[in-house]
């Protein structure tokens, strides 16, 4: 009687032991892998005709979770609320284009860079000589809310940071003369620039790395992710996404 | 719950509520001089003056407030040929929204005010004018301060939108402080405090002014 109880308390104990360690997967594995992005900036993601989300980051998500053997569903939001969101046990992954900061690693981990970009500055034509991070001083730069490219600007000495909700406006702003310059990641640049024809690329800034990401306390999903990652990389889908989306 | 975190963003927010303050007071200021005159063209026995007030109170108050916000940011500019910056466009944009709700409420405040006192006015000898002026408009305004009041509160909470066209007021200083954090609650925890603290103080305000201006 007494060694059962004692069998069965360890043997549970050591169930809830390997249920903490693989707690995430197991919680995915049962109700699917919960993506949160921000469906407004292509060509990682944003809407299609038919209102449905599509773009690099959700081809990829597919692809890694076929290889993780995961039912993915993706949520939209909007972009500054997605790590409160993650952290909030909302959702289990963030999939947005996001560039890895020092800042956002301090609140949640990032998987292997899966795409590499870089931040430029975008002006109108007639402000060409604009080129350098030191020639926004005494300028308008207008930002995105909450991302990579709003901390960059603060970091400008004189520079006047204009944060919107939406990069979209953000060049809008650029294009109607609301605002000096803009500080934004080059393929995202480059689809709007196709609808902007009085602005311009003038200087290139830092590269930057994107990453998905993850709850701290979720390294077995972190560890899936990296090894899903890698093995897309090596089998050539990665190069074809980023040919179909980045071309 | 990070009270600290607020604690220390308090200055910051502080500076938001600011501002929110000064585009209100403006707005309101510049919403009842021009709601007045659209109510005063709303009642003018001129037809099409009348009927131009009536097509310009329905445009505005059929509209959502965050278009008006943005046609006047992004669309003003393009008309003028010359940029304005976001404070200019969200004084004018609440300005204009304002006036149309100001003008309704003045109106039903000018008409309230019993006919007997305009002819009485005008048969001891006052003109028209100085009627409106000495006699109708005064008592008028004294009916139409609480709902004035209430609108200075929506105005107050409608202030929020414009954190849409990068205006630093108190919804959006929060949202900077919670894009850097990445803790949101405890932000708009301390706004929702300090945008009651606001409203409450108005209604207080309100309440003082109609006990001590009650119209017989």
């Amino acid at each position: 009687m007494k060694t059962t109880r004692i069998t069965l308390a360890l043997g549970l104990s050591l169930l809830v032991a390997h249920a903490s360690a693989q707690g995430c997967m197991t919680a995915i594995k049962a109700s699917g892998l919960n993506i949160g992005t921000s469906p407004d900036y292509p060509p990682y993601e944003s809407l299609d005709t038919s209102n449905k989300i599509v773009g690099f980051d959700i081809d990829l998500m597919n692809a890694i979770g076929k290889q993780m053997g995961v039912k993915v569903n993706v949520i939209g939001q909007s972009f500054d609320g997605l790590i409160p969101a993650l952290m909030a046990k909302k959702i289990d992954m963030i999939a947005a284009g996001m560039t890895i900061t020092d800042e956002r690693k301090k609140s949640v981990n990032f998987s292997l860079p899966y795409f590499s970009g870089q931040n430029v500055i975008v002006v109108r034509k007639e402000n060409s000589a604009t080129r350098t991070l030191a020639s926004l001083s005494g300028k308008s730069i207008a930002v995105q809310i909450g991302s990579a490219q709003e901390k960059l600007a603060q970091g400008v000495k004189g520079g006047n940071v204009k944060s919107y909700n939406l990069y979209t406006d953000a060049a809008l702003a650029v294009q109607t003369r609301q605002a000096d310059s803009m500080i934004v990641a080059r393929p995202v640049a480059l689809q709007f620039l196709k609808t902007y024809p009085d602005l311009m690329i003038t200087g290139m800034l830092n590269k930057i790395d994107t990453g998905l990401a993850i709850r701290k306390d979720c390294t077995d999903v972190q560890n899936r992710v990296n090894a899903a990652i890698i093995q897309i990389r090596g089998s050539g889908e990665m190069d074809a996404l980023v040919a179909k989306w980045f071309k | 719950m990070d009270f600290n975190l607020i604690w220390q963003n308090i200055p910051y927010l502080l500076q938001g509520a600011a501002m929110t303050l000064k585009i209100t007071a403006l707005a309101l200021v510049f919403g009842v001089l021009l709601g007045t005159l659209v109510a005063l063209a709303r009642l003018s026995p001129l037809r099409w003056l009348a009927g131009l007030a009536l097509a310009y109170i329905e445009l505005i108050r059929g509209t959502p407030m965050l278009v008006q916000i943005f046609l006047i940011f992004f669309g003003l500019p393009q008309l003028l040929q010359h940029p304005i910056n976001e404070f200019a466009a969200g004084v004018i944009a609440f300005s204009i929204n304002s006036s149309a709700y100001v003008a309704e409420i003045v109106r039903s405040g000018i008409q309230s005010i019993a006919r007997g006192q305009t002819e009485a006015s005008l048969s001891l000898g006052f003109t028209p004018t100085d009627t409106l002026r000495y006699i109708v408009l005064p008592q008028a305004f004294r009916r139409v301060v609480p709902p004035l009041v209430n609108e200075a509160i929506s105005l107050l909470k409608n202030s929020s939108l414009l954190s849409a066209i990068a205006i630093v007021e108190l919804t959006r200083a929060a949202q900077l402080v919670s894009s850097r954090t990445f803790r949101p609650f405890e932000m708009f925890l301390a706004i929702s405090v300090m945008y009651l603290i606001m409203t409450l103080t108005l209604s207080f305000i309100a309440n003082r002014i109609e006990n001590r201006w009650r119209v017989a």
